[in-house]
């Protein structure tokens, strides 16, 4: 039964239903049919309908095909979308810290202006005396060389030893002569005229190298700090533009939009340079010592202990060497060993600037009284020691400095160096009284001997250097070993634990050089103003009295922000939709800080990064922005897309920005 | 009765014929697309890959900008420091030698430089006060430092020869920060350690060279060089020009007592 409805099944559909047979075979046919000849009619239904599900994997796996290429495209978008999140928040970041770090340029730059118009008053003074004194410690030191020429020449006497210490003298004095030479010829024989650049006005009218640059780096202060908002904002935009991958509808600005406008500042006048140039303090009283000590004591540490005189401690005993007056020791001096100390005072730019031209002829170890010790052999990085100069340069210096602010140094006299080198005419001179005397010049050596159990040792060169000694001073006749050369001797005697003696020798030897007679000259004047050209000078800049920004001030806080449009890299028309939040936007917060001291006189007015704080705040300070137009670069619609998503999010920003 | 039986078994026949043209079709249907399958999950997993690699380009681009520019301590790139130690740092997982896919390659550096639109307007802004104004402010954007760039790039080294046909394999992280904020850098942070060497140096009393950060090189050029023009002549064989050079460049710097630094052996710094 079963057998013939099936047949008359087949049979009637192979009559009544041929398209559903082609179908069929169309469904099996194909290149994945693996039936060549057609389905009997014979063939029951249910296998036909086997055959018509051939293709069902192929179908599903096409369909799965799909899904999966379309979750690598997630997978790649996600990926891209989350890289894209990481680029914005870093690009936020550096949005903070480029347009923060803009502010404490502005306020560094200043700063570092001011320091450097300080300095360059102080150069001024003594750039100015510097060709003098060259040519005046020339004139010494060949009469120095003169006197070492003729020793050499006259012999030591039984001492031999201290031919050694003339020759490596001589050596060394030779080769300042021919420094000095040259560069005396460089700055006051070549034409050239350092005057151009230190005098206001110039010899040749015009105005002075150095105070067009004072003059240039206050104007470059006020244009810095009129710009400050702008600075900002260009630094912000460009900062996230460039750490968002080249994406060119990205952007980023920084809040509040006219940053770094708010400071109160003021340019002083001139006169307010005298604190910094001559006692490294804040000009206009502006210095307190707690808060706002300004750069040269925080920061450069020009500072001195300031002692009670009154109080001594503990005397002791210092050793001060020889007397060429007397030919026997000096008595020892007797110092405290510590002082009661009252307070501490700073010193200027002035000061700074004239102690680095004396150090040139400033040797190592004590320098009391006259005497102007040198080094063993000669130190390029002080070329000039021993000599005069450390004298020169700052009698010449302090008489320029007094000119621009009087009262910064005492008023030493000024003399021209007029040697008389032979002994005879140098005593004679002294002894007719005219002219007179400015000082007696001889050269030092120093050399020990010790004598270990009575072995005796052999001298060494201890050191060698120069003495000037007030008007003419002549030594001993009994101390004379030869014609110009004068000794003296002291001993020093010590035991030690076995009863072992020793004595140290030591030798003073010192050859006569000559003695000044040269009187007092002019020194030139570079801070010549005529009229009311020095009160037309600009003066520094710096925040209003009372008016700094302090700690944690509004003013000194910026927030970061970048943007960039949400875009799928792949199958943006399916991916991409309609979504509220069409940017992705990143935030980070910086603030500008002086840990040193809290004015545009210390240079270390730093940026840095902190959790972002008020969301909400930030957010509504948009609305108070200035007209469009004011940064060319920020588009009006990013302005107002950024404003609407930081009002919508900043109900979570606790949850969303807790860090 | 016979038809009956006929029926049966050509019924029977046919079923086993249907039954034998189709066995066997979904496995060379499932061993046709397999590989595409296979191709796309390993696509998907070697994507997913490079996406983290990419993402980790980023942040060790971010890091080596900002250390550079803090001149802080920590892993940096050669020739200072090591791509090793970056690699190490940032990159642990993707790099393993032993990853069967295959392994990583960092290379990192870092330079300096900054887009100059923000020195521009500063500039400009600076003409319209005078033309020496100018001049200074484009002598301070030329020497102080502008920005620094860390790129972090990562070679991603396939032994599936695939891999390297549909892709390079490289993902290049870029980061660019603002360098520093021109502070005074005398004795705060020198080189590359935060220690206070310079400070000893300068409690010699010694001239040193104007501190990095200084206006005194840019002053000098943009209003007198004139005095360096006449001791230079001079400044190869003379001591005392080269010292007087020195000298009036001189910009005030750190003359206080010397601060006393512990080296600290853990962190390798003072």
């Amino acid at each position: 039964m079963m057998g013939g409805e099936e047949a008359k099944e087949v049979q009637g559909l192979s009559v009544k239903r041929p398209l559903q047979r082609s179908r069929a075979r169309q469904e099996c046919g194909g290149d994945f049919c693996l039936f060549t000849q057609p389905l009997s009619p014979l063939v029951p239904q249910p296998l036909r309908r086997h055959c018509r599900n051939r293709g069902a994997i192929m179908v599903v796996t096409l369909l799965a095909l799909v899904l999966l290429a379309s979750t690598v495209f997630y997978v790649f978008n996600v990926g891209q979308h989350l890289t894209q999140r990481i680029e914005t928040q870093n690009a936020a970041d550096a949005t903070a810290v480029a347009s923060a770090g803009a502010i404490a340029r502005g306020f560094n730059t200043v700063a570092m202006n001011n320091v450097e118009a300080a300095r360059l008053l102080a150069l001024v003074n003594v750039l100015d005396a510097v060709p003098q004194a060259v040519a005046y410690t020339h004139e010494d030191q060949q009469a120095v060389l003169k006197a070492l020429d003729r020793q050499l020449v006259a012999g030591v006497g039984p001492d031999a030893y201290v031919h050694e210490g003339l020759v490596l003298a001589r050596d060394t004095v030779s080769r300042q002569v021919d420094m000095l030479a040259e560069v005396d010829v460089a700055l006051n024989g070549s034409g050239y005229d350092v005057a151009a650049m230190t005098h206001f006005a110039a010899p040749d009218g015009s105005r002075g190298k150095l105070w067009e640059a004072i003059v240039g780096l206050g104007e470059l202060s006020e244009a810095t700090l009129s710009q400050l908002a702008v600075g900002v904002q260009s630094h912000a935009h460009t900062a996230a533009r460039v750490n968002q991958m080249g994406d060119s509808a990205s952007g980023g600005f920084a809040l509040p939009l006219l940053a770094g406008d708010a400071m109160a500042v003021e340019q002083n006048d001139f006169e307010a340079f005298r604190g910094p140039v001559v006692d490294g303090l804040l000009p206009l009283e502006q210095d307190d010592k707690i808060t706002n000590r300004g750069p040269f004591d925080v920061l450069f540490g020009w500072r001195i202990p300031v002692f009670d005189t009154t109080l001594r401690d503990r005397p002791v005993t210092l050793t001060q060497g020889f007397s060429l007056d007397t030919g026997v020791p000096t008595p020892p001096l007797t110092e405290t060993e510590s002082r009661t100390v009252t307070g501490y005072a700073t010193w200027g730019t002035y000061r700074y600037i004239r102690g680095a031209a004396m150090r040139l002829g400033v040797g190592e170890g004590p320098s009391t009284g006259q005497y102007y010790p040198g080094a063993l052999t000669f130190d390029p990085e002080r070329p000039l020691v021993p000599s005069l100069w450390r004298r020169r340069i700052q009698f010449i210096s302090d008489r320029k400095i007094n000119a621009l602010f009087p009262g910064t140094a005492p008023a030493n006299v000024v003399r021209d160096p007029e040697w008389v080198t032979d002994f005879d005419t140098a005593a004679a001179i002294a002894q007719a009284g005219t002219p007179s005397v400015a000082y007696t010049l001889y050269v030092n050596f120093i050399y020990e001997r010790r004598d270990v159990g009575g072995v005796q040792g052999t001298p060494e060169l201890e050191g060698w250097g120069l003495s000037r000694l007030p008007g003419y001073r002549s030594l001993p006749p009994s101390a004379r070993q030869v014609p110009y050369l004068w000794k003296d001797e002291r001993i020093e005697t010590s035991e030690d634990d076995q009863g072992v003696q020793t004595q140290a020798h030591q030798f003073l030897y010192a050859v006569f050089v000559g003695i000044n007679v040269g009187q007092e000259v002019a020194v030139r004047n570079p801070n010549n103003f005529i009229g009311s050209e020095r009160a037309a000078l600009p003066g520094p800049v710096n925040f209003v009295k009372d008016e700094a920004p302090q700690r944690g001030d509004a003013a000194l806080q910026v927030l970061g922000v970048a943007h960039r449009p949400k875009r799928a890299a792949l199958w943006a028309r399916a991916f991409d939709g309609t979504r509220p939040d069409a940017d992705s936007v990143a935030v980070a917060q910086a603030h500008v800080f002086n840990n040193h001291s809290w004015d545009l006189w210390t240079q270390m007015w730093h940026a840095q990064l902190q959790p972002v704080e008020d969301l909400d705040d930030w957010a509504r300070s948009l609305d108070d922005r200035p007209p469009s137009g004011s940064f060319p670069w920020l588009i009006e619609g990013d302005l107002n897309r950024v404003g609407d998503y930081l009002k919508a999010v900043a109900p979570w920003a606790p949850e969303l920005l807790e860090h | 009765m016979l038809d009956d039986t006929a029926k049966k078994i050509d019924a029977k026949r046919l079923r086993q014929l249907a039954l034998c043209r189709c066995r066997g079709t979904a496995m060379i249907e499932a061993v046709l697309v397999l590989p595409l399958i296979l191709a796309l999950l390993a696509l998907l997993f070697y994507l997913g890959g490079a996406m983290q690699r990419h993402e980790r380009a980023a942040i060790a681009s971010r890091y080596v900008a900002w250390r550079a520019a803090a001149k802080a301590p920590g892993p940096q790139p050669a020739p200072t420091g090591s791509n090793a130690e970056i690699k190490e740092s940032f990159f642990v997982g993707l790099s393993g030698a032993s990853a069967a896919e295959g392994s990583a390659d960092v290379d990192a550096d870092i330079s300096s430089g900054y887009p100059s639109e923000p020195s521009e307007a500063w500039a400009t802004a600076a003409g319209s006060v005078s033309f020496e104004a100018e001049s200074l402010a484009r002598a301070y954007a030329d020497r102080l430092p502008s920005g620094v760039t860390g790129r972090v790039t990562v070679q991603h080294v396939a032994t599936v020869p695939l891999w390297t046909q549909i892709t390079s394999g490289v993902s290049v992280g870029r980061h660019i920060r603002l360098d520093g904020d021109w502070r005074f850098t005398d004795h705060v942070v020198n080189v590359e350690h935060w220690h206070d060497d310079q400070a000893r140096a300068n409690h010699n009393l010694d001239l040193k060279p104007a501190p990095t950060q200084g206006p005194v090189d840019a002053v000098r050029d943009t209003f007198y060089p004139e005095l360096e023009n006449a001791l230079s002549p001079l400044a190869g064989g003379n001591d005392l020009a080269r010292a007087l050079d020195r000298f009036y460049r001189l910009y005030p710097g750190y003359a206080g007592p010397a601060v006393e630094m512990q080296w600290n052996e853990a962190l390798g710094f003072y």
